[in-house]
Order: structure tokens, then C-alpha cells, then sequence
């Protein structure tokens, strides 16, 4: 019988052809990859140096400098006569700041073991630097990173996700907090170590006005 | 004439070859799969503000009734040094008659009063001038701003061309009526690279600068 012989050279260009392709989505995948290894989600509610009020769909132009790109931020936001902590939505009167064990030092109790991956934003409004001088300094006591945007008054603040604790404690090495009873935990991370700060139920002994000194 | 004789055609067996080949294709299809399930759950990341410590020289810009205005410190300085040695020359040694010229004199610079007051204790008081001329950045857009472009904004556009953004930054003292006014001006110095700082200020409130004060954190 006569051997059949076939030309493949067509086929083989189609191959060739085909990883090529595959070899451009490749790099592509990888480069993604590369940028974030750590597979890191950052929550930004400001999201540029100037954002048009009424424009929350857009117009974000420009960056912080020196921006965050490795902590996961709790947002707190500062009113003259109360503040809010997100993402829970909840709301502290200025004289519950003033009592031991309240919901804001046991959000500090809470991120204070994890402050090499959790920090603080104070979502300032208008008429709050007292209260805001006051949860700074709170903040600067337990070594907390902080940050500050200032906020219109009126301007809503968008859905915001809590950090990953469960994936940040992990990698901490630190216990697992259940997520099904966050309240309970910082309640129990609170009784464990109760030498709080104080320093919110402090009267502000200097006015806010205080800028750098030089 | 003579017959030209057919020469035979080499042929190549591309088989094995062609085996690699589609090997080759097959395992780059399943790396692929892989990495595209991890590129898939790979979110993008948007920076968050977190202040720092900084070093460098803060030159101060109040944002006030939606106006900015510069806080001339070198001209403040001039003028408390310049006072300081008068009421000492006039005081004549007397300590008591000095505190007394002291904590009844007020300076008075282009945009502040300042309360000499204070200076015993190190701080530099100063009180806006109800008379003050700010200026505006109402022309100020989303557009212009992306287009990098700081036009027809006076001092604050001279003030920009001329800081080192290695050595200095702004520190903005914000009052609570002028956040507006505040973005669009730190839109500005961050397109240009400049770092900076921001205080807020009740509208009422004085300006302290000196001793007793809390640096104020770059972000």
C-alpha cells in the first residue's frame, strides 16, 4: 500500500499563530498578578485631590502624594456633636465618647493588635476639629496611623466594606475573631486588655486651633 | 538539446515538531486558566490619604469665606523681631514695663493682626483682618485642573512656580467654611507635586503658631 502523506505546514502555521495569542493573554494575566501580589483590596471613599460636590460619579482628579496603598482604613466620621463609625453606620453622642468601654475604644481595641495592616480615616465636617483633635489624639496614643479627609456637610458617604479581619489576623498570626458576633469580639478583645485610652474622655486641654509649629 | 533533469524535492517531516507544538499549545491553555482565575479575584487598588511626618519647611495658606489668603510668616517674624526691639529700647530694662507694652501691643501685617500677647509663651497669635484681601479660585474646574493649568490666581500661582517640592510643603488652615475653596487649591499644589498638610479651623478661632502646637501630619 502506498503511504499517505499529508501536508501539515498550513496547520502548523495556525499553531504558531495560536500560542502567540496565548502567549499575549499570558503576560497580560501575569503583569496584572505582578502589580498586586498580595492580592491586596483597598477601600477608598476619597478617591482624588479635588472632587466636585454633587459629582460623586466622577470627577476625581489628582491623588494624595504620599497615599496608602498597603493598610485597609476604618472610616470615622466626625460631626461637631457626634461621630459615626463605618461600616457598621454607628452613631456615638459626644457624651458616649466620654464613657469607659464605649464602641469607639473598642473599634481602637479592635485594629491596636493590627496596626501594621489597619489604620483610621477621620471624615471631617465642618464645625468638628474639636471632637476630631480629641479622636486623634486618641488615635496617636495607641499608635494608630490616621488620615483625614474634610467632607461637606451634607455629602453622603457611600456604602464602605469593613477590612478583612479574618484574612488580616491570619496573617498576623493573631487569634481568629468569629465574624458572626464582631461585636462580641471587640467586646472580649476590650475585656482582654482594658488599660484603654482615657485620653477621649479628656477635656481638650489646648484649642484646636493649634497649627505646626515650625 | 538535452533533457534538464527534474531534481527531487527535499522534504522535511515536521511530525515531531508539529507534537511539541500543539504540547506546547495545550499546556499554555491550562497556565492561562490558572492565572486568569487568580487575575480574576485581583482588585484594583485605590490609595487611601494616610498622614506622615514630614520634614519639610510648611509655608501656610488660610482658606477662609471660601478665599485663600498667605500667611506671610517671614513678614510676621520681621514685625514681632522689629516691635520687640522697640518696646525693649523704650522699656529702658524695666521688666515690668515691658510685659505691660508687650501685652497691650498688636501688630498689625497684611492679612493678620498679631497679639503680642503671646509671645511671652512662645506662640505667635494671630487674628484675621476683617479688611483682608483673599483670593478666589472660582474659575477653578474639574477641566482646568486636569489640564494642570493654574491661571489667574495670583499669589497662590506664583506661590506654587516657586516652592521646592523637596523642601517645602503647604499647610492649609482650613475653616469650616471654606472646604471648597481648600480642594481646589490642594488639587493644584498636588498636580504640581507640592505635598501638603491641612488643619481645620473653626471660623472664629485664632491662628497659634509655636511652642505647645501639634505638628502638622503631610498627606
Amino acid at each position: 500500500m502506498g503511504k499517505v502523506e499529508m501536508d501539515l505546514s498550513a496547520f502548523m502555521n495556525i499553531i504558531i499563530m495560536a500560542i502567540g495569542c496565548l502567549v499575549v493573554i499570558l503576560v497580560v494575566n501575569m503583569v496584572i498578578i505582578v502589580s498586586n501580589p498580595d492580592n491586596v483590596e483597598i477601600m477608598s471613599l476619597v478617591r482624588g485631590a479635588y472632587e466636585e460636590y454633587g459629582e460623586e460619579q466622577g470627577a476625581y482628579v489628582g491623588q494624595p502624594i504620599y497615599a496608602n496603598k498597603t493598610k485597609d482604613p476604618y472610616y470615622i466620621d466626625v460631626h461637631s456633636d457626634r461621630v459615626v463609625l463605618y461600616p457598621e453606620v454607628q452613631e456615638l453622642a459626644l457624651s458616649e465618647l466620654e464613657t469607659k468601654g464605649n464602641a469607639f475604644e473598642q473599634r481602637l481595641d479592635l485594629i491596636e493588635p493590627m496596626k501594621s495592616r489597619i489604620y483610621v480615616i477621620l471624615v471631617l465636617r465642618p464645625k468638628s476639629s474639636r471632637v476630631a483633635k480629641q479622636l486623634r489624639r486618641a488615635l496617636h496614643d495607641r499608635g494608630i496611623d490616621v488620615g483625614h479627609e474634610l467632607y461637606e456637610a451634607g455629602r453622603k458617604i457611600p456604602e464602605l466594606k469593613a477590612p478583612d479581619l479574618a484574612t488580616i489576623r491570619a496573617e498576623l498570626g493573631l487569634a481568629a475573631v468569629p465574624d458572626a458576633a464582631p461585636a462580641a469580639a471587640t467586646a472580649a478583645v476590650t475585656n482582654a486588655a482594658p488599660a484603654a485610652a482615657d485620653s477621649v474622655a479628656e477635656p481638650a486641654a489646648t484649642p484646636p486651633s493649634e497649627a505646626a509649629a515650625q | 538539446m538535452p533533457k534538464k533533469k527534474k531534481g527531487k524535492k527535499a522534504k522535511v517531516n515536521l511530525d515531531s515538531f508539529l507534537d511539541i507544538m500543539t504540547c506546547l499549545l495545550g499546556v499554555l491553555v491550562l497556565i492561562i486558566i490558572l492565572t486568569s482565575i487568580d487575575a480574576s479575584q485581583t482588585k484594583m487598588i485605590v490609595p487611601t490619604p494616610m498622614a506622615h511626618l514630614s520634614t519639610k519647611r510648611p509655608v501656610f495658606v488660610e482658606c477662609r469665606g471660601n478665599l485663600l489668603y498667605f500667611v506671610d510668616i517671614a513678614q510676621i517674624r520681621k514685625a514681632l523681631d522689629d516691635e520687640l526691639a522697640r518696646i525693649e529700647k523704650e522699656a529702658g530694662g524695666d521688666r515690668d514695663k515691658m510685659l505691660q507694652m508687650m501685652s497691650d501691643a498688636v501688630l498689625d501685617t497684611d492679612n493678620y493682626k498679631l497679639d503680642l500677647s503671646f509671645a511671652l509663651a512662645g506662640q505667635n497669635l494671630l487674628v484675621p483682618k476683617p479688611d483682608a484681601k483673599g483670593i478666589s479660585l472660582d474659575g477653578v474646574t474639574v477641566d482646568t485642573l486636569l489640564m494642570k493649568s493654574v491661571q489667574n490666581a495670583g499669589w497662590y500661582e506664583k506661590l506654587l512656580s516657586e516652592l521646592n517640592m523637596a523642601e517645602d510643603m503647604i499647610t492649609f488652615l482650613v475653616r469650616d467654611d471654606s472646604y471648597a475653596i481648600f480642594k481646589k487649591a490642594r488639587g493644584f499644589a498636588w498636580m504640581k507635586g507640592i505635598e501638603c498638610s491641612y488643619e481645620l479651623l473653626d471660623v472664629t478661632d485664632p491662628i497659634k503658631l509655636g511652642l505647645g502646637g501639634e505638628a502638622s501630619l503631610a498627606q
